[in-house]
Order: C-alpha cells, then sequence, then structure tokens
C-alpha cells in the first residue's frame, strides 16, 4: 500500500506505539518486519510470497559465495545467483513485451508466442536491484553475506521503501539494524515527521494540481497542438519532481521516525547545468545504481581488453541509461527516453574539452545560467516519450508541438478567451491554473530554500511561529486535498 | 621499480588523460580530491595504466579500488 493510503496511517500508528514500546531491537525488528508484511499481503498475497522467495533465494546464495573458497564455484555461484534475479524480473515484467514484439517481428501480429499474462509483482523492481547489487558486492567488494536472516528480510521488504525505493545498498542498510542499543530519538523522529509531512504535501497537493492542470492534454492528445503542447512538456517534469521527491521524502521520513536513515534520492536536479549533472542529481538510488553495477564493470572491461578510447564509454553509457530507460517499465517509449539521455551524455562527453574551452572564454555565471535552461529543456522533451504509452503518441506529441505554434499564437491576438485555451490550453478552468500556479511556485521556493541548508536547519532556525505556521499550512492543504489524491507513478515501476 | 618513479609514471597518466599540466597523487586520495577524475576518465586511465606499465588487471581488481595507493599497489604487485 501507498505511503499516502488512509490504511497505512491507520497501521503505522499502532506500529509506531509498538515500536517505541519495545524494549529490545529483535522485537523492534519483528515489528518492522510484521508491517513490512501487512503492507504488501494487504495489496495482494501472491506479492509478499514472490518477495519473500526472492529474498531467500539470494540470502542463501549469498552465503554461499561467501563460504565458498574455490575461486570458480564462487563465481558460478554468483553468475548463476545474477542471471537468476534478471532472468525473474524478465519473467515477471518483460515476458509479454517480448512475446508481443517477436510476434509482431516474425509473425505479422499473429499470436504465435503465448503471452504469460500476469499481475507484475510490486516493488519487483526495486528489490531485485538491491538483490544484485546486494550478490554483486558480496563477490566483487568481498562484503560480508548477512547471516541473519530476518535483516536481510527487512532489507528487501522494508515498508517506506518497497514500493518505490530508494534503491537501498546493503552495507548503507543492514549496519543500522545492528544496533542493539538504539534508543527513541525524539531529534529523528521529529525532522521524520516533518520530512514526511512536506514529502505527503508535496504528493497530494502539488503533484496532484500539477497533474490536473496536464492530465487533460494527455487523454485526449488530438486536441492540442502548439504552445499547449510545449507548455504541457515543460511542466511535466517538474510534475514528476514534485510526485516523486514527494514519496522519497515520505519514505525517508517514516523511516526516520523509527531511527532507519535510507539515501537520498534528490539533490536540486533543475540546477544542472549539463544531463550528465543532472543524473547525479535526479533519482541518485537508480543513476548511482547503474553507474556502479551497469557502467563502472562494462567500461571497465572494455577499458582493459579493448583499446577503443572514448568509444568504449560511449558504448558503456548506451547500454547503462537503455537499461535505466527499460527500468521503469515494459515500453518502448522509456527505452527511447534511456536511449535520449545516452546520446546527451555521449556528446557532453565528446564536446567536453570544448565546452570547457567556451566556458572559460564567456561569462561564467551567463555560461552556467544557459547552459542550466538548456539542460531543463533538453530534459523536458525527453520526458515527452516518458509521459506517453507509445512511440506513435510520442511522435505526435512532438510533430504537433512544433506545427501549431502559429496558429495557437494567432488565436490568442484574436480572442482572449481562445487565448486561455490555446496558449494556456485551459479552457475548462481558470482556478485550476492559477492554484497550479500559485502552488508550484511556492513548491519551488521552499524546495530550494530547504535544499540549501536541509529542512531541519532551516525550520530549527525559525521563530517557533514560523515553524508551527509551516506545519499547519501544509497539513491544512494535505487535508483538503486529501480527496484529490492521484495514482503514483513510480509505483507501478 | 622503486614507488617513487612509480608515482610519477602514474602523475604522468593522469596529467595526459585528465589534461592538466599539475598532478600530485597521495595514498589516501580519491576520484573526489582529483578535478576531471570521474567515472568517465576513469576507465581511460585504467587503459592507460595497463598500456603503459604492461600489465592486465582483473574486473575485480580494478573494481576493488578504493584509493590511488591500492592503484600504486595493484601495478606493484603485476610488474614485480
Amino acid at each position: 500500500m501507498g505511503l499516502d493510503s488512509l490504511i497505512f496511517f491507520l497501521a503505522f500508528i499502532p506500529f509506531l506505539l509498538l515500536f517505541y514500546y519495545s524494549s529490545t531491537m529483535r522485537w523492534r525488528k519483528t515489528f518492522i518486519l510484521a508491517m513490512s508484511a501487512f503492507c504488501l499481503a494487504y495489496v495482494n498475497v501472491d506479492y509478499l510470497i514472490i518477495a519473500i522467495c526472492f529474498a531467500l533465494f539470494n540470502y542463501f546464495l549469498a552465503l554461499s559465495i561467501s563460504n565458498t573458497e574455490a575461486e570458480h564455484k564462487k563465481r558460478l555461484t554468483y553468475l548463476i545467483g545474477i542471471i537468476l534475479n534478471i532472468l525473474g524480473l524478465a519473467v515477471f515484467k518483460y515476458a509479454d513485451f517480448i512475446s508481443l514484439n517477436l510476434n509482431e517481428l516474425l509473425f505479422g501480429g499473429e499470436k504465435r508466442i503465448p503471452y504469460l499474462d500476469i499481475l507484475l509483482p510490486l516493488g519487483i523492481s526495486y528489490y531485485t536491484f538491491q538483490s544484485i547489487s546486494y550478490l554483486f558486492d558480496v563477490y566483487h567488494e568481498n562484503d560480508d553475506a548477512e547471516e541473519d536472516l530476518a535483516d536481510f528480510m527487512i532489507y528487501l521488504l522494508f515498508f517506506p521503501k518497497f514500493i518505490a525505493g530508494p534503491i537501498e545498498r546493503a552495507y548503507n542498510f543492514l549496519p543500522q539494524l545492528k544496533n542493539e542499543e538504539a534508543e527513541f530519538n525524539t531529534e529523528s523522529f521529529r525532522s521524520g515527521m516533518r520530512l514526511f509531512l512536506w514529502g505527503l504535501f508535496k504528493k497530494v497537493v502539488v503533484a496532484s494540481a500539477m497533474w490536473k492542470l496536464i492530465s487533460p492534454v494527455y487523454a485526449d492528445l488530438d486536441a492540442f497542438h502548439g504552445i499547449s503542447l510545449i507548455l504541457v512538456a515543460c511542466i511535466y517534469p517538474f510534475q514528476i519532481y514534485a510526485e516523486f521527491s514527494g514519496y522519497t521524502d515520505m519514505a525517508l521520513g517514516a523511516s526516520r521516525m523509527i531511527g532507519i536513515n535510507l539515501s537520498p534520492n534528490f539533490n536540486a536536479p533543475f540546477s544542472a547545468t549539463s544531463i550528465s549533472e543532472f543524473w547525479r542529481r535526479w533519482h541518485i538510488s537508480l543513476s548511482t545504481w547503474v553507474s556502479d553495477y551497469i557502467y563502472t564493470p562494462l567500461s571497465m572491461k572494455i577499458a582493459l581488453s579493448k583499446d577503443w578510447g572514448k568509444m568504449g564509454i560511449v558504448l558503456a553509457i548506451a547500454t547503462s541509461f537503455i537499461v535505466l530507460g527499460i527500468w521503469h517499465g515494459a515500453q518502448w517509449t522509456y527505452i527511447f527516453f534511456g536511449a535520449l539521455q545516452a546520446l546527451f551524455i555521449s556528446y557532453e562527453i565528446l564536446t567536453r574539452k570544448r565546452r570547457n574551452a567556451w566556458r572559460k572564454a564567456c561569462n561564467v555565471k551567463i555560461y552556467d545560467r544557459i547552459s542550466n535552461v538548456i539542460t531543463i529543456s533538453v530534459y523536458a522533451f525527453s520526458c515527452i516519450f516518458f509521459g506517453v504509452k507509445t512511440m506513435p503518441e510520442g511522435f505526435q506529441f512532438v510533430t504537433q508541438m512544433f506545427s501549431g505554434i502559429q496558429s495557437s499564437v494567432m488565436a490568442a491576438i484574436q480572442n482572449i478567451d481562445l487565448a486561455r485555451m490555446h496558449i494556456l490550453y485551459l479552457g475548462a478552468d481558470l482556478i485550476v491554473l492559477l492554484k497550479a500556479i500559485g502552488l508550484f511556485t511556492a513548491f519551488m521556493m521552499i524546495q530550494s530554500w530547504i535544499d540549501k541548508k536541509g529542512l531541519d536547519q532551516q525550520l530549527e532556525s525559525r521563530p517557533v511561529y514560523v515553524r508551527w505556521a509551516f506545519y499547519y499550512a501544509a497539513a491544512g492543504m494535505i487535508f483538503f486535498h486529501s480527496e484529490e489524491a492521484i495514482s503514483f507513478l513510480y509505483g507501478t515501476f | 621499480m622503486e614507488r617513487k618513479e612509480l608515482v610519477s609514471r602514474v602523475e604522468e597518466i593522469y596529467k595526459k588523460i585528465l589534461e592538466v599540466d599539475e598532478m600530485h597523487l597521495e595514498d589516501s586520495m580519491t576520484a573526489n580530491d582529483v578535478e576531471g577524475w570521474d567515472s568517465l576518465t576513469h576507465s581511460l586511465l585504467i587503459n592507460q595504466v595497463q598500456k603503459d606499465f604492461q600489465v592486465k588487471f582483473k574486473l575485480r581488481e580494478v573494481i576493488a579500488l578504493k584509493n590511488v595507493g591500492e592503484l600504486f599497489d595493484l601495478i606493484q604487485s603485476k610488474i614485480v
């Protein structure tokens, strides 16, 4: 279940009470595991069973890697583990996509290769990636395999991060479960509450209002042209940011309340001056995962055996970002989205020397500002394919975006109502537009204020009435918008 | 090979790949301490080190490197 659902709150409060009144870490961990199992089983018991099977498999396999002395056996066990994890994910997530494309390619669309038609288990993309990184670290980095089964189960099933990450590393997460002396910590509880509240506000209030603004366009693409589509394309990355960073903050906040620190996923992504930098600031737990477990081994493998220079790096980048794209789902649009990132980053690598020279020759501030605008625009363009379901829809979006600019401007000049319809594309409701603009502005201002020093430091350095005004305003807005919550994209991956 | 000589040869490689005029490496240094040394230039550096010292590294050995000192040790272990 989502961290913003009513049933979660109803279960979380008794969980917290049991957690805090537990005298030992063992009891606390039992409650964490029970809560995690409940959150998953509430949605579908099968999902829980599948997740437990993955966890048991990886737990025993890692122990076997760790305990095997002979190098070839160790390597074989490791490779079997990696292949079976990928295969497991492929069967559940990509089998029908592969069948569909093979049927199209080989048999002209006739259903010769059967479809499995199975539901995508919740959280599978997250826990398989965590399992793969764990096995990799046990094998390559000689990290110790976890011996406590309950701790390992918590690592994969931990409820705050189960649905939408962050994709945690075992070496960051597991040691936090070993502190037997951990005491109730008011500081981290308060800090967690604040972060959870801010995340809930971003997701339920800001992201929903922005989605309400742009969703009519995605629902009826034929009806929109020109500036309307350009505006939607510009707004969409910020809507995803509000939604996903909101959910991440809720996960980090809920987790911090019980004394466990999860990894950050965002670091002011829209301040980046290149796409390479953008990906160091956006969905960090995924981009660093791809960098550490796909890009680095692959680029190293190439560098160690071939003399391809920068082209080897480009090949490793392309592979890594296509994996990053398809990780989001079995759609060509996600693959294309990943391929676009690879294209932009390859361009940046190959022109780095020249661009550095330009930067030195120009006014650095102006150069960085322009680079920032270009970075956001380029990313927004790639997000067009992130937001649609099929490639033809993506191309339709792009074509209509450029084809209707003149007519929409002309319409705007002639008729103010049409201007609202065509330029602001929201014929439906001016209130929706003003509300979204207001909330978006407030969100970006507060977020950049938080990014400077962190939420805790910013709030604690203010007078008490400012702090409480912040809490009441956020909670009040969440209360009034609780009916409008939308389905969460990253929870479907 | 003397450690000092090894270090100065690796510094030459860093200068060449990272396109800088000055480079001083110490054992405890990591990619965070050297401007331009990132995941993109790292594979070029390793490739050049292999060529220059005429050694062959394994993937596992390179991935496990934690700092420049460990790279020096790895090169040393291969050329002895």
